[in-house]
């Protein structure tokens, strides 16, 4: 059995202990071929949380402090796929690795707010997730986590069992921009569709949805 | 973490700072508690011997409005200086991370933590501990800030990055006065306003 397989099976165990988890939309995530995921960032669960809920294999973007916080964490990460990214400066190999997976028709999944709420509410987008989504050119599946801030918010140590929903929205496309100048084009309709879409993962105004994603990109 | 670095301020008379350990917070000038339970946050407010839900994001919105860490660090003449202590952490290399032969990515290795006392004023950041990290930064010479889990990270000119884990204090606080005071920084070089301070430092 590979590690992902044992870890995914861990998760729905986790999962269940930590919430009671409710996932929506596992239809619109492709049955096959390259896919983005983007989900919005209220705990640290909610890896696990997605893990558990998306239908398929994924690799996904982690802060590179993760892998040096431990020898465990340095085993263990990449046999969940994760993927170092470099938050304190403008990381080019991630990109290559992302788009390296992408083109073997494996799925990423990247949170575009770059980290964790402190208070539960919608972060900015990072600029460079949405180039990042222009510049793959691939079905990108919006997720919406509502809850896990109420399970386990950043600032406390301790979690208690919340109602958590996984809502997988359908998936979008924005085509493939190849250029600096084109991706910068599109820049400001894909970072306001993509924060929306976070917030109202189904595109319903009736989707309860989760947090979602508060402006298109970072602000002071 | 707890939640006194979330709410480092009161939130309802703007006390600076509020007292706290693990899932309560509470302000010794108003009497004011917060506390979480259950996935629930409740404040007591002693002068109505009330108990009302409230959010986190009702909390930071208060503690905005009353200044957020801006009012404890401005003194009475108008200048501005803050200081904690903090262990100071130094990235001394990056390691490849492969898996299957393919490469992944990089992450960071840091040297062990020194204990020092971080200042920042409307000009720069210091760090001294009286011999090896002593240092003093530009505001405009930082080049990213973000905040990682306890910590906040700086990046510096010459691929360097310094790490501050607060020993008594909120790495929130400290990460919305950096980002105040570089922004402020920045505006009065003419640079523009900044829209992005990680993973590099953006004007718009």
């Amino acid at each position: 059995m590979r590690w992902y397989t044992f870890f995914r099976i861990v998760a729905k165990v986790v999962a269940w202990r930590l919430a009671r988890l409710e996932v929506a939309g596992r239809e619109h995530v492709p049955r096959e071929g390259p896919f983005l995921l983007v989900v919005n960032h209220l705990s640290f669960v909610d890896p696990i949380l997605v893990m558990a809920a998306c239908p398929r294999r994924f690799h996904a973007l982690a802060k590179s402090t993760q892998f040096a916080s431990s020898r465990f964490f340095a085993w263990f990460l990449p046999r969940v796929h994760a993927i170092p990214a470099r938050r304190y400066k403008v990381d080019p190999q991630v990109v290559r690795t992302v788009l390296r997976l992408l083109d073997a028709g494996e799925g990423v999944c990247i949170y575009p707010e770059g980290e964790r709420s402190w208070d539960g509410t919608p972060q900015p987008l990072r600029r460079g997730s949405v180039r990042l989504l222009l510049k793959a050119g691939v079905p990108v599946v919006p997720c919406g986590i509502s809850g896990s801030f109420e399970a386990k918010p950043r600032w406390s140590a301790v979690r208690h069992r919340a109602r958590v929903t996984v809502r997988f929205g359908e998936a979008m496309e924005f085509g493939v921009h190849d250029t600096r100048a084109e991706r910068e084009r599109a820049f400001d309709g894909a970072a306001r569709s993509v924060a929306s879409r976070l917030a109202r993962p189904s595109g319903s105004p009736d989707d309860a949805g989760a947090g979602g994603a508060g402006g298109p990109v970072s602000g002071p | 973490m707890a939640l006194v670095d979330l709410c480092y301020r009161c939130p309802e008379c703007g006390h600076d700072p509020m007292s706290g350990e693990g899932d309560a917070a509470w302000c010794r000038s108003c009497g004011v508690r917060i506390e979480r339970r259950r996935g629930r946050i409740l404040a007591w407010l002693p002068d109505n011997d009330m108990q009302v839900d409230v959010t986190a994001a009702d909390l930071c919105g208060r503690i905005h409005e009353h200044g957020g860490p801006m009012t404890r660090a401005t003194r009475a003449d108008g200048t501005v200086r803050y200081s904690a202590r903090a262990e100071v952490r130094w990235r001394v290399s990056e390691r490849p991370v492969r898996h299957r032969g393919a490469l992944l990515g990089f992450a960071e290795s840091m040297a062990p933590p020194t204990p020092a006392r971080v200042t920042v004023d409307r000009e720069a950041v210091a760090v001294d501990d009286g011999g090896t990290v002593t240092g003093r930064w530009r505001l405009l010479d930082i080049r990213a800030v973000q905040a990682a889990s306890r910590s906040v990270q700086l990046s510096l000119p010459g691929d360097r990055l310094v790490q501050f884990s607060f020993v008594s204090d909120s790495p929130r606080r400290w990460e919305i006065l950096l980002r105040r005071l570089i922004a402020d920084a920045y505006e009065r070089a003419g640079r523009g306003g900044v829209v992005e301070f990680q993973p590099r430092i953006v004007t718009g």
